[in-house]
Order: C-alpha cells, then sequence, then structure tokens
C-alpha cells in the first residue's frame, strides 16, 4: 500500500466530494433511524430486527424440545404446544429467515453493484415498517390466543369452526403484512439492479449474490401475490361467509395447499438462492482464487428457480392423487437436483487444492454447504413419492428441512453475518469466539437434528405435543433436545461477539478480508453516499482488478 | 439542490491506479497447526454424534416394513435410494474436510486453480443428469409392487365394485378379490366401517382385518384433514374432508393366536389432541374375522336394541322429547 503515500505521478483523482452529503433530516440519530431512507440503515433495522425474532423463534423451539425432552411430559398443555410449533414456524420464515436476507439484500445489492442508493428508496423504507407491523401484529396475539393451526394453516383446520380465536386471524394479516413487505422489497431491489449499475458492470460481471437476488426477487414476484390470496381468501371464508375451502359448502380444503405450495416450494428457494449467493462470494475471498465457473453457476441458480415454480406438487404426495401426477412433480423435483449438483461441484472446485484462510465466514459457508448437501440428500428420498409416502409429516422430514433451511440457510445467514459485519459496523468480530461458537453451533445442529431423521423412521409423525414410553422414542428425544440447548448456547455466544464487537472490535479498515466486489471499495461503515468515487468494472471482481492496478502503478514507480 | 443519494451516476468514473486514502492494511492471519487441530476435532465430534446415538441405543436407518408388501417394497426402494444417497455424501464431505485440512497458508499460495477450460460444466451435467434418471427408473421399476397390491387368497367377504375416482388412484389386486373397509376420519378417532350399508357393522380405534387378504381402505374425513398411518403397513395417506383417498395392504398370517397388532397414529395436524389420534390394525386368520365381524354386528345390534329401549323408557318419563318416527 506504498501507493497511499503522496502521489507525485499518479493519475490525478476527483476531489472526495463532502459537500454533496445529504445532510441528514433530523439531529438526533434516534429520530434518523424511523425516518430513514437510506438502504443501508433499512439493512440494518431488518436484520436487527430478524435477528431479534430468530431469538424468540429459538426460545419457542427450546420450549417445544423441553416439552419432548421425556415421554408423557405434562409441562406444556397441548394448546400451548401447538401454539408454540405454529409461532416458531411463523417467526423463523417470515420474521426471521427471509427478513433478514431482504435485509443483506436492502444493505449489499446497492453497494455491490456501486450505487449510491436503491432506485425505490422510500418503497424499500415502506417494506421495512410493513414487515415490522407483520412481526408485531403475530407477537401481540401472546397477549390474547396465539395461532394454533400450524405455520402452514390447512383449512379446515384453520377455518373459523376448528380456529375459533383471532389468533389466527393475526397469522393471515401477519402473513399480508410480511408478504407485501417481501414484494415491495423485490420490486425495488430488481429496479436497482437493472437501472443503478456502475460504469461497466455489466449484467457477465454481476456479482453472484446480485444475480441471486434478482432470481429471488423474481421468484416473490411470482409466486408470493398467489399465496397473498389464497390467504385473503382465507380471511373471507372465517368471516364473509365464503366456502373456497370449506367442502360441507362445495369447496375444497385442498385447494388451499395446491395455493400455498405454489408459493411455499418456490419460497425455498427465495430463501436458499441468495445463501447460495453468499457462498458463491465467500468461497472465492478466502482461497484467494477466482470463482470457478461464473456462468454455470448462475445459469443454475435460475435453473433452480424455474424448476421450484412447477414442483408445488412435491408437498402433497400424500393427498388423494394418482401416480401419474405424482410421478410428474417426481421427475421435477429431482431435476432440481442438477443445477444444485453443478453449483456444488463448481464450489468444490472452486476450494479444491486451494491453501485457504480457515476464517470465520469461511467456516460457516463450509458448514453451511456440508448440512446443506446431506439436508439436499434426503430430500432426494422426499422427493420419490412413494418413499415419501413413509417420510412425508415425519421427524425425518422435520429434520431434513432443518437440515436445508438451518444447516444451508442459516449457516449461510451467519456466513453473511460474519463475512459483512465488518463492513456493516467498521469493527472486527473476535475472531476466537467465532470460531469456537462455530464449533458448537456445527456440532450440536448434528445432534439435535440427526437422531430426528432416526425417530422419522421409526414413525414418530410431527407436531405431536407427547409420545407414550411403548414407542421407543424416548433416547433419541432426550439427545435432540441436550442438543438443542448446545445449539441455543452456541447462538447466544455467536450473539453476544456481536455485541461486544460493535464497540470493542478491532478497526476493520475498508477491506478486511481483501474482498472482490465493489462495497469493500467503500469505508466501513458506508458513508451516506456510499462510494465519493464510483470505479470503472472491468470484470466480475473488480476490487481484485484494482488492487492489481496499484500493485502495478506501484511497481512501476519503484 | 439535487441530492447525490439519488444521482448514482453523476459523477464522473474512473479508472484507479491508486486506493483512495481510507485505504489500509488486511488483518493478518492466525497460525496454522492449532486451527488444523481444532478442524480435526471438530470433524471428529461431528462424526461422533453420528453414531453415538447408534450406541446408545437402536436407531431407526429405514422405515418400517414386514407387515404388507407394499411397506417392503417401499424399503427395497429406500434402500437403493439411500446407499447411493450415502455415496455421494461421503464424497462431497470428504472434499469438503480435505479442503479444510488444507487451510492455513498464505491465501492462493497452493495448487493453481483447475482451468475452466474443457466441458467440465456439460460433463457434470451430463452425469448429475444421469443420476436422477437412474433414481427416477429405480423408482418406477418398484412403483407397480407399491401401488398394485398382489392377489390374495379368498377372502371369504365378498369384494365390493369400486367407483372409478378420475383422479385418485384406487388400489386392485389383478383378481378382484379384495376387502374394502371404510376409514374415517374425526378428531380425534378413527372408525372403520365394513361396508357401506348403514346397518354394516363398524369398531373404533382398532380394525381388525384378515390375514392373507387385500383390503383396501377407502379413507374420509368427517371435520379436518387426518392421514391414516401404520408404518409397516405401507405409507401415509391424508383423509381429507369432500374426497376419498385410497390405502392398500396385505398382512402375513399372525403368529399369535390373538393375531398380530401393527400401530401408528395420525400424521397430519389435526388440532389440540393430534398426538392421541392412535391407530392400530389387528391381523387375524381369515376364520377367526368371520367370527369377530359376526360378534360385532351382533353386538351393534344389542347395543342399538337397549339405546331404543332406554330412550322409550325416557321418553315415556317424559325426561327427553319422543323422536320415534310414526307407526305406517
Amino acid at each position: 500500500m506504498s501507493a497511499t503515500a503522496e502521489p507525485t505521478t499518479a493519475p490525478q483523482l476527483p476531489e472526495v466530494i463532502t459537500s454533496e452529503v445529504r445532510e441528514p433530516r433530523t439531529t438526533h440519530k434516534w429520530v434518523d433511524w424511523f425516518l430513514t431512507v437510506d438502504h443501508k440503515q433499512v439493512g440494518v433495522l431488518y436484520i436487527v430486527s430478524a435477528l431479534v425474532f430468530f431469538f424468540l423463534g429459538g426460545t419457542e423451539a427450546l420450549l417445544m424440545r423441553l416439552q419432548l425432552g421425556v415421554a408423557n411430559n405434562s409441562l406444556i398443555t397441548p394448546d400451548a404446544y401447538n401454539q408454540l410449533f405454529t409461532m416458531h414456524g411463523t417467526t423463523m420464515l417470515f420474521l426471521f429467515l427471509a427478513p433478514v436476507i431482504t435485509g443483506l439484500a436492502s444493505y449489499l445489492v446497492p453497494l455491490m453493484i456501486g450505487a449510491r442508493a436503491v432506485a425505490f428508496p422510500r418503497l424499500n423504507a415502506l417494506s421495512y415498517w410493513l414487515f415490522l407491523a407483520g412481526g408485531i401484529t403475530l407477537y401481540a396475539t401472546l397477549f390474547f390466543t396465539p395461532p394454533s393451526a400450524g405455520w402452514t394453516s390447512y383449512p379446515p383446520l384453520s377455518g373459523s369452526v376448528y380456529s375459533p380465536s383471532n389468533g389466527q386471524d393475526a397469522w393471515i394479516f401477519l402473513f399480508i403484512l410480511t408478504g407485501v413487505a417481501s414484494i415491495l422489497s423485490a420490486i425495488t431491489m430488481i429496479a436497482t439492479i437493472i437501472t443503478m449499475r456502475a460504469p461497466g458492470l455489466e449484467w457477465n460481471r454481476l456479482p453472484v449474490f446480485c444475480w441471486t437476488i434478482v432470481a429471488h426477487a423474481l421468484l416473490i414476484i411470482i409466486a408470493l401475490p398467489v399465496a397473498i390470496g389464497a390467504s385473503v381468501m382465507l380471511l373471507t371464508d372465517r368471516h364473509f361467509g365464503t366456502a373456497f375451502f370449506d367442502a360441507t359448502a362445495g369447496g375444497s380444503p385442498l385447494l388451499w395447499q395446491q395455493l400455498f405450495w405454489f408459493y411455499g416450494q418456490p419460497q425455498l428457494y427465495v430463501l436458499l438462492l441468495p445463501v447460495f449467493g453468499v457462498i458463491s462470494e465467500i468461497l472465492p475471498v478466502f482461497t484467494g482464487r477466482k470463482l470457478f465457473g461464473y456462468k454455470a453457476i448462475v445459469r443454475s441458480i435460475f435453473a433452480i428457480a424455474a424448476l421450484s415454480l412447477v414442483t408445488w406438487g412435491a408437498h402433497l404426495f400424500t393427498v388423494p392423487g394418482s401416480s401419474v401426477v405424482n410421478s410428474i412433480f417426481m421427475i421435477g423435483s429431482l431435476l432440481i437436483a442438477v443445477p444444485i449438483a453443478v453449483l456444488v461441484l463448481n464450489w468444490l472446485a472452486t476450494i479444491s487444492g486451494a491453501s485457504v484462510k480457515l476464517d470465520s465466514p469461511f467456516l460457516y459457508a463450509i458448514g453451511c454447504v456440508a448440512l446443506f448437501v446431506g439436508g439436499a440428500i434426503a430430500g432426494l428420498l422426499l422427493a420419490i413419492f412413494p418413499v415419501a409416502w413413509q417420510l412425508d409429516d415425519s421427524y425425518f422430514q422435520v429434520a431434513q428441512f432443518h437440515d436445508v433451511i438451518v444447516g444451508g440457510g442459516v449457516f449461510g445467514v451467519l456466513a453473511a453475518l460474519h463475512y459483512w459485519f465488518p463492513k456493516i459496523s467498521g469493527r472486527m468480530l473476535n475472531e476466537n469466539i467465532a470460531k469456537a461458537a462455530f464449533g458448537l453451533v456445527f456440532v450440536s445442529f448434528l445432534i439435535t437434528f440427526l437422531v430426528q431423521y432416526s425417530l422419522g423412521l421409526d414413525g414418530m409423525p410431527r407436531r405431536i405435543y407427547e409420545y407414550g414410553t411403548a414407542t421407543g422414542w424416548q433416547t433419541e428425544n432426550m439427545i435432540s433436545t441436550i442438543g438443542s440447548f448446545l445449539l441455543g448456547i452456541g447462538l447466544i455466544l455467536v450473539a453476544a461477539n456481536f455485541i461486544r464487537s460493535v464497540s470493542a472490535g478491532a478497526k476493520a479498515g475498508p477491506d478486511p478480508w481483501g474482498g472482490n466486489t465493489l462495497e469493500w471499495f467503500s469505508p466501513s461503515p458506508p458513508p451516506a453516499n456510499n462510494f465519493d468515487v464510483i470505479p470503472a468494472v472491468d470484470s466480475a471482481e473488480p476490487m481484485r482488478d484494482i488492487r492489481a492496478a496499484v500493485a502495478s502503478s506501484s511497481n512501476s514507480q519503484g | 439542490m439535487n441530492s447525490p443519494v439519488f444521482a448514482p451516476h453523476r459523477s464522473a468514473s474512473l479508472r484507479l491506479t491508486r486506493l483512495p486514502r481510507y485505504y489500509s492494511a488486511a488483518v493478518s492471519p492466525a497460525s496454522p497447526s492449532l486451527k488444523k487441530k481444532l478442524l480435526l476435532a471438530l470433524a471428529a465430534s461431528s462424526f461422533a454424534s453420528l453414531f453415538l446415538p447408534a450406541l446408545a441405543g437402536a436407531v431407526a436407518i429405514e422405515p418400517r416394513s414386514g407387515g404388507s408388501p407394499n411397506a417392503d417394497s417401499i424399503v427395497e426402494l429406500y434402500r437403493i435410494v439411500g446407499i447411493i444417497g450415502v455415496v455421494v455424501l461421503l464424497v462431497v464431505e470428504g472434499a469438503l474436510l480435505a479442503s479444510l485440512l488444507k487451510g492455513g497458508g498464505e491465501r492462493g499460495s497452493a495448487a493453481a486453480a483447475p482451468s475452466e477450460g474443457g466441458n467440465k460444466q456439460i460433463v457434470w451435467t451430463g452425469f448429475a443428469t444421469a443420476f436422477v434418471v437412474v433414481l427416477a427408473v429405480i423408482t418406477f421399476v418398484e412403483l407397480p409392487s407399491i401401488t398394485t397390491p398382489p392377489n390374495g387368497q379368498a377372502p371369504g367377504v365378498s369384494a365390493q365394485a369400486t367407483r372409478l375416482a378420475s383422479l385418485v388412484d384406487v388400489p386392485n389386486p389383478p383378481d378382484g378379490k379384495k376387502l374394502q373397509i371404510n376409514v374415517s376420519g374425526r378428531q380425534f378417532i378413527w372408525r372403520y366401517t365394513y361396508g357401506d350399508r348403514l346397518d354394516s357393522p363398524f369398531v373404533y380405534t382398532e380394525m381388525v382385518v384378515p390375514s392373507d387378504t387385500v383390503i383396501v381402505l377407502q379413507l374420509q374425513s368427517t371435520d379436518v384433514i387426518h392421514s391414516w398411518w401404520i408404518p409397516a403397513l405401507g405409507g401415509k395417506f391424508d383423509a381429507v374432508p369432500g374426497t376419498t383417498n385410497y390405502a392398500w395392504f396385505k398382512a402375513p398370517t399372525p403368529k399369535t393366536a390373538t393375531g398380530d397388532v401393527y400401530t401408528g397414529q395420525c400424521a397430519e395436524f389435526c388440532g389440540n389432541q393430534h398426538a392421541a389420534m392412535t391407530a392400530s390394525v389387528r391381523v387375524v386368520t381369515p376364520a377367526q374375522f368371520k367370527v369377530w365381524l359376526a360378534n360385532q354386528k351382533q353386538r351393534i345390534a344389542e347395543a342399538n336394541k337397549s339405546s331404543v329401549l332406554l330412550r322409550s323408557k325416557l321418553a315415556n318419563e317424559g325426561q327427553i322429547p319422543d323422536l320415534t318416527p310414526p307407526a305406517n
């Protein structure tokens, strides 16, 4: 970095623009958080709120594991247990995983494409407040009656006859509010990426994370309105005398399942594709290599997205149907394994034989791939419908989707948070704590969920609040409960590290990892305008070019 | 005044040959040998967490079977796919672990990155597609033995004609001989009806069936969605209000005099007492079944008679309204 010494012959840089940085709306910092339309502040609001909900959802999970730790436990009433798993699933999917990814996108996409804002800053801010309203709507039911029909809310159970409490209505409003929030954010992201890329940042140079956000946003825009419509139909069924899902009046409960999973299947990839993007960003940085197969990875991402839109029937293998229909959905689901295999092979090629830097983001990224691959392979069994007849709705399925959504999704999000924490906060995490926490989280995850595969194979259905001693499920359940509490401790360690490092971490500097994308060009944390100077982009890894140019110019200067 | 925050391309872009002043050096890496030890410990403990439960007690590694040919075929299919899957899993996890154990040095100092040349991507895609095709073919080979019942012994109960339901597969053995039982789910109990007449015999919770006979279950629900699942007798099938679903099984000759009992429970969340909605199937010999069914008919008739007597007695005493239809 000798080039940062006083330049004499180096080309002129424009003056740093400080006068044009917008004045804050108010001098009170906390008021600014409410009024902000800055994509970074909205992103931070999204991420922090999502993490709060993550710990609420985690507490619910621990209470459930406590109840299931021993046979015939009477710690928690059946009603409370049903409310717990409904709140847990709803929280983790709609109030943690989806918004934390939206927050990361809001924070990072403009920085990665060299933009100074998102295309629709107010829409982006509205998205956050709608999401928060949805979360508050759901959690306000703690003071009344929480919903208890499961996060999938299948009618007739979620109808007015079998779920008369207004907790179910709160669930519907949560779904509508967070759904609209996701759509607004998706529109903002697509418009931003299409119109606001830095000069030279052509489509074939777009960072993979941004590509995955494009696919993620397209899936949201295509699939989510269908499910929002369905939830409005459920609302009118409950209160206004319609009978869309009421078999006694000519409706069909299966219609809900078709509409819900038309959204639910792509929703899995709405959550996972950005994680694949995160992995594709992190692996090259910590191996010091180029990402292997950039084009193949981007093609695979869009192949996965397209296939996810035509495979919702894989969730309906046990309803009245025919082998012909089931076979079509089975083949579609199996085909998703092809682009996923291509993705994983490209990642393996990126790291194979490389001398890697084992920092916490890389460890989480590898942990994410390791667990996701396990879940994906178990998923093959659930895609083959005769086998799914035995495994669906059992603890095998519980273990499999936690393997995919927690092992793949949450580990990927943790990789992202560890990787971009220095950018967002300007401080480094304590690496020793981060690595210790990773070890604990990884091992306790396996302890918690591997035995659940066995429970499912042994006939334990999901969503039961107790089981008898004759079932023989005690040992595995006890192991799983112990694992879940270790997992809780690990995640508290992660959170403590974040909280501590925000103020006590070492100064990060703009580019602590030697990143490849433009967000590392900006200071940490980035100023309100992101970039005083927007560099021209010549490749998919502009920071690598900039470092090379700097090195060669400082060499030539002797 | 225009705010630059919303004018992303306003300022001139440029090709940089030096970094802005705020730029500073990167963070130094930690020592490598300790990391390797920690990683090995991590891998070892992950491995242990896989197998410790296996040592602690019986761990199921495949779905239950033994009660019916379809359950056996499902396990066969599960094993083939599972073994292929485990091989793939071990290869991928091994490659990941190997990359971690190489770690700790300076970045980029090891072997150069593999070349992107050739047609690697096409080969990989082709390989993955072939893998998927193999899985699908194996499934279609096994499928008939899972969906179509084999012939059973003459059931001793006359088979009923099945109605064709347009989009729902109805299991049917080649000779058409089967015992059809209507299974009706409700919160939180199963009712089994032997026949489709109003006075057909029925029983709750424990179904009694003859062995070596193709049993076809007609699954219905009177309230919310339930799911019929006796693992050893094949897969689970949902009982959805307004529709009819089908399942079948053919249990072997019982090993005990009182019959073999297969247990299971409702597999679709159905409300407060979902966990208590258990089901069981008692398989007895066809001769025992005939006796049981006749006895059950008689028990129901006696219970109906006594309830009519009680009802008319109470009606006479004025305790309940008289609902007896007027005699013609």
